[in-house]
């Protein structure tokens, strides 16, 4: 499930980058620090939406001692994925394995290798899009796992 | 109350499989008229006994002493001999005596059950005789009248039981005894049981010290001298004797007195009655058992096993002991089981010599360890060796020296099941794979079809009720027995063999059951851990979940694996890194021998499993590993096809072959990297492949310039502060000069010394010897006195960098320690003395033709580019005077290649970080992409001729340009 989610970032900045263009640098440090990283707590994050004291940096930010860096702490809004046991998602094959479904045959010969329905010329492949329910979700600090199922009613192979 | 109902009372599901006296013939005749109800009751009693009591690993044999009965004979072994017997009756009485006649012996063999004319008053006494202990107090019993009633009534049931039907007899037995059975079904908190406790009427027991290992015989001394004894008319005034497996040199005696044991036990061999000489304590050597030792004496372990198909057992005895068993039939009495064995015929009778046969004959043991190799039946090797005939098919069976052999080789043989072993089976893959030939997957995969089938569940469930339902506080479990069969719950807490659960899909609230009678259960993507087994301390996610096995993904490898619900605990939704085997973990980068590299893709119990740099798959003990990597390695940094930098962690992709894509684990001597990739189920997701044969996956640049570090641009603009070591300026010395100012202004004098950017000049005036900076000084010439700078190139430069010079404007100068840099090694310079650091601007050089002392900057100068330019320069003395091999080569060669090309680590690293801060220049070498429109800005139009000859790569991004540097160089010349 998708989140807008509030969230915060550290960013410490050397003072040779202090200037007018420091904002932008601190924008982009932190698109590229959180966008398409995964939080354990809160998913995985697709996009930075928008930050919220952007026009009040400097209230929160501070010189370090020793180093001269400035910290800045950056409140954004993301856009969060979060995905959670029996929630029901479309999904891309990447990559096709060995556990066979009930009513699917495994045909390794194929090439990709796919599992073929015994209904009319049904067939997942790499590529294919499928709607799965999610069984189960681990979640590791800095990746996600899940296990989806695609028994059930409208689950499976999705029209292409 | 009879002896039966005592016994089971004061040994509450004691494995009492009594050694049944078989009725002797002559005694038959005897009785005569019982003879009819006797055969019927008794066989079905038994049976029914059988059925109740198959604890028959503990049998207990009792051998009564009937005194009526002289001749009989006890069946089977058991741990425990026991006797009882009755001092009251007379042995030598008639059969018109009978009636007196101990209800002990009637209760205790079924068979003489119906002949005891006490019957109907002893039943009452059964039921109502609680207070009773062990045996029974015989007081009351001779107090009571003995009434010509009681045969009549007696008679009548007698009569009423031939008119009926044996099996409803039998019927009836059973339910009687049904119901007994769940009275006493082995709970240690039964109620009853204190009632049965023996007080302080009933006789006690004693222990006697005999000789350890002849307890039993001692025992049956006893018995035998109780015979004798009695028959003499002097009986023996003890209840019973018995002794106990688990308590060698012990024999116990149950008797009113010690002088009564004292007197049964005098003559008997190995009994020690006397007392130890050094044991003053111990002065008795019978000594009283106390009351509450004698319970558990007497208790043994209730152990219920019903024998089903499909089981695996293991024979007690015979050929075959020890041997693992599959339990293919049960028949219905219970009794006899047929199981499938590996056979072990004899397939060279004749190579086995006669000594071996005769010694067959003596020892059980000698026949054992000589015995056939299991192997399944072969009709061709039997008819080899025993002839055709030997063996004969029947119905789809072989038929061989009237054994029967399935299909499938197996021997099918009928046990009883008291030989077979039913409990702490344990069978091993390894035997089971004996079933199939040695194939476990032909098992597998005969699975469904044949009679042998490994069925896992079944094993499952046996390793379950062996190892216990392992359930811990917080499990979800499922009851798999009793009236909640069915029933799920999650367990909140465990005490012993109870287990407290809370049910969760009924009101029933919280329940206890047994720990054996539960089952842990588990949804399809539940993060489980593996217990025990092969893969323990494996985590993974439930795929799919059968009976008792569940199919779960693991998270270290991807892979499908089996293992039994019992082994498994739910694990936190967080993955934990596991997979450690002391000091080796996953993904460990390890020394396989002194020249291979390898990284753990697996780790088992006691086992890693490592692909090593050749791409060989190992399996090691971590005893067999010769070192790990230490944590410096990450470090490492790799060329990639481009000779662009990568480092461990950074994501890669093959550039030839299979193009697998995955992240960087490990870099070992810069050539082979091994890389991990999730997508990849084959060896863990972890594969080599060399280091040039890798590119980037992203282009883009993963991450800005790190931002706690100075910004680049900025550093550009600062100056350099380039530590001046006099060195550079040393041929200067013995130069003449003139001061240009200062204080000293117009004054001659010969440099003596140098120090940093200052020189000592010794004054020609007045002999002093005075510091001063170059610039203010100049060289004079001692012919025409004309006054010229001072023909310092090291000088010059030195000025010039540390004006403009900045070599961490360059980025790949951080790089530098870690590249080779032939052309700056392979030069020694022969101008020793002026370290490279104060060459610091090859284009200076290149443009250097102006500089005064070109030559000798080359000399100093390994740098091929510098030799570029220099190849454009008229002044070629400079050549003459330099040892670099690229330079003798000619400006022309593209070392550039040379250098560049080498993706080995660079040796030199060490040597080169002592100038490091002078790296701009090294560094340079490295440059991955000299840009070729560069080249041309900053060079004669050589310079241009060279860039071409490089053949250089792409730009690199603007700001890491190191040229800039270069350029700004030439402007300020």
């Amino acid at each position: 499930m998708f989140f807008m989610k509030k969230l915060s970032h550290t960013i410490h900045l050397h003072p040779s980058y202090f200037g007018p263009k420091i904002q932008e640098v601190i924008l982009q440090k932190l698109y590229a620090d959180v966008e398409g990283t995964t939080n354990g707590r809160y998913g995985y994050v697709v996009a930075v939406n928008s930050i919220d004291n952007l026009t009040d940096l400097q209230a929160g930010s501070r010189v370090l001692y020793g180093s001269g860096d400035a910290e800045f702490t950056l409140q954004y809004s993301a856009i969060v994925m979060k995905p959670f046991k029996g929630e029901v998602v479309d999904a891309i094959v990447d990559k096709v394995g060995k556990y066979i479904p009930d009513d699917l045959r495994f045909q390794p010969e194929s090439n990709p290798p796919s599992f073929v329905s015994d209904q009319a010329g049904e067939s997942i492949k790499r590529g294919a899009k499928v709607r799965i329910r999610l069984m189960g979700i681990r979640t590791d600090q800095t990746e996600l796992f899940a296990i989806g199922s695609i028994k059930g009613d409208f689950l499976g192979l999705l029209d292409q | 109350m009879s002896d039966e109902e005592d016994d089971r009372s004061r040994q509450p599901g004691t494995a009492t499989s009594i050694a049944r006296l078989e009725r002797d013939q002559g005694y038959d005749d005897t009785d005569e008229e019982e003879q009819p109800i006797n055969t019927g009751m008794s066989r079905d009693a038994r049976r029914e006994q059988e059925e109740d009591e198959l604890y028959s690993d503990l049998a207990l044999t009792r051998l009564l002493i009937n005194r009526n009965r002289r001749k009989r004979q006890t069946k089977g072994k058991s741990r425990v001999t026991y006797w009882i017997f009755d001092r009251r009756s007379n042995p030598l009485r008639t059969a018109n005596q009978r009636h007196k006649r101990s209800r002990a012996n009637r209760y205790l063999d079924v068979e003489a059950e119906v002949d005891d004319e006490d019957e109907d008053e002893d039943e009452e006494d059964d039921f109502a005789g609680a207070e009773n202990g062990f045996i029974e107090q015989d007081v009351s019993f001779n107090d009571r009248p003995q009434d010509v009633r009681s045969h009549r009534r007696l008679d009548r049931r007698d009569a009423e039981d031939m008119s009926r039907d044996a099996r409803e007899i039998a019927r009836e037995l059973r339910e009687r005894y049904r119901r007994d059975n769940k009275t006493y079904d082995g709970s240690a908190n039964f109620s009853d049981r204190k009632a049965n406790m023996p007080g302080p009427g009933n006789p006690k027991l004693w222990q006697v010290r005999c000789k350890s290992g002849t307890e039993r015989n001692v025992v049956n001394t006893i018995l035998m001298k109780g015979f004798v004894k009695a028959e003499e008319g002097d009986p023996l005034l003890i209840y019973s004797a018995f002794q106990r497996d688990s308590l060698p040199g012990l024999v116990f005696v149950e008797a009113d007195k010690a002088q009564h044991v004292d007197a049964a036990l005098k003559g008997i061999s190995n009994v020690y009655l006397q007392t130890p000489r050094n044991n003053q304590a111990k002065n008795n050597p019978i000594q009283l058992v106390e009351s509450r030792d004698m319970v558990s004496l007497l208790t043994m372990k209730k152990k219920v096993t019903t024998v089903k198909k499909g089981m695996w057992v293991r024979v007690k005895r015979g050929k075959y002991a020890g041997d693992l068993a599959q339990v293919n039939d049960v028949q219905p009495d219970g009794l006899t089981a047929a199981v499938l064995l590996v056979p072990r015929i004899d397939y060279e009778p004749d190579n086995r010599s006669a000594e071996d046969r005769k010694r067959k004959k003596g020892a059980g043991a000698a026949s054992l360890a000589n015995r056939a190799p299991q192997r399944l039946f072969s009709h061709e090797a039997v008819q080899e060796r025993y002839g055709r005939g030997a063996a004969f098919k029947k119905s789809g069976r072989w038929i061989f020296k009237d054994e029967e052999y399935t299909a499938d080789g197996l021997l099918d043989k009928e046990y009883p099941i008291t030989s077979l072993q039913t409990e702490d089976v344990h069978p091993t893959l390894t035997e089971i794979a004996r079933f199939g030939g040695d194939d476990l997957s032909a098992i597998a995969d005969k699975n469904s079809t044949t009679s042998i089938s490994i069925n896992l569940d079944a094993l499952a469930e046996q390793s379950r009720r062996t190892a216990g339902s392992n359930v811990q506080p917080g499990d979800r479990v499922e009851a798999t027995e009793g009236e909640l069969a069915g029933m799920r719950g999650i367990v909140e807490a465990v005490s012993g063999e109870v287990v407290t659960i809370r049910a969760t899909d009924s009101d029933v609230g919280s329940v206890e059951l047994a720990g054996k009678s539960v089952k842990k259960i588990f949804n399809v993507g539940d993060h489980v851990k593996v217990t025990h087994g092969r893969n323990q301390d494996d985590t993974g996610m439930v795929l799919r979940i059968n009976a008792n096995t569940v199919t779960y993904l693991s998270d270290l490898t991807q892979m499908e694996r089996q293992a039994f619900a019992h082994d498994l605990r739910e694990a936190a939704a967080v993955g934990t890194t596991g997979g450690r085997i002391g000091e080796y973990e996953m993904h460990d980068l390890v020394m396989v021998d002194a020249l291979t590299a390898g990284v753990i893709f697996q780790t088992e119990r006691d086992a890693l499993k490592i692909l090593d740099q050749n791409e060989s798959v190992r399996n090691l003990r971590p005893t067999q590993i010769s070192s790990k990597v230490g944590p410096e390695a990450k470090k490492a940094i790799g060329l990639d096809k481009d000779d662009h930098e990568f480092k461990v962690g950074d994501q890669m992709r093959e550039y030839m072959g299979e193009g697998r894509r995955g992240q960087v684990l490990h870099i070992h001597r810069g050539l082979y990297v091994f890389l991990y990739s999730k997508d990849m189920s084959e060896n863990g997701g972890i594969f080599v492949t060399r280091s040039k044969n890798l590119e980037p996956l992203d282009t883009r640049p993963t991450a800005g310039p790190d931002l706690s570090k100075l910004d680049p641009s900025v550093n550009q603009n600062l100056p350099q502060y380039v530590s001046k070591q006099g060195g550079n300026y040393r041929h200067l010395i013995n130069t003449k000069v003139v001061i240009i100012k200062g204080t000293n202004k117009g004054i001659r004098g010969m440099i003596k010394d140098t120090t940093g950017d200052k020189a000592r000049v010794e004054l020609e005036t007045n002999n002093k010897v005075v510091p001063l900076p170059f610039g203010w000084l100049k060289k004079r010439d001692p012919q025409t006195g004309a006054l010229t700078p001072l023909p310092t190139y090291g000088v010059g430069q030195a000025v010039m960098a540390t004006e403009r010079m900045d070599p961490s404007i360059n980025p790949y100068a951080n790089a530098g320690p870690m590249m080779p840099t032939p052309g700056t090694m392979g030069g020694p310079t022969p101008a020793s003395g002026v370290p490279f650091g104060m060459t610091p601007n090859p284009y200076a050089m290149a443009g250097g033709g102006r500089t005064p002392a070109p030559g000798l900057a080359y000399g100093m100068t390994p740098n091929p580019y510098a030799q570029m330019g220099g190849g454009k320069t008229p002044a070629t003395m400079g050549w003459g005077t330099t040892p670099n091999p690229y330079a003798a080569a000619g400006g022309r060669t593209p070392f550039v290649g040379a250098g560049l090309g080498a993706p080995t680590p660079n040796p030199y690293a060490a040597v080169t970080q002592n100038w490091n801060q002078n790296a701009g220049y090294g560094g340079n070498n490295n440059a991955p992409a000299p840009p070729v429109a560069n080249a041309q800005a900053w060079g004669p139009p050589g310079g241009a001729a060279g860039g071409t000859v490089w053949n250089a790569p792409p730009p690199p991004p603007a700001h890491t340009n190191p040229y800039a540097s270069g350029n700004n160089t030439n402007e300020g010349w």
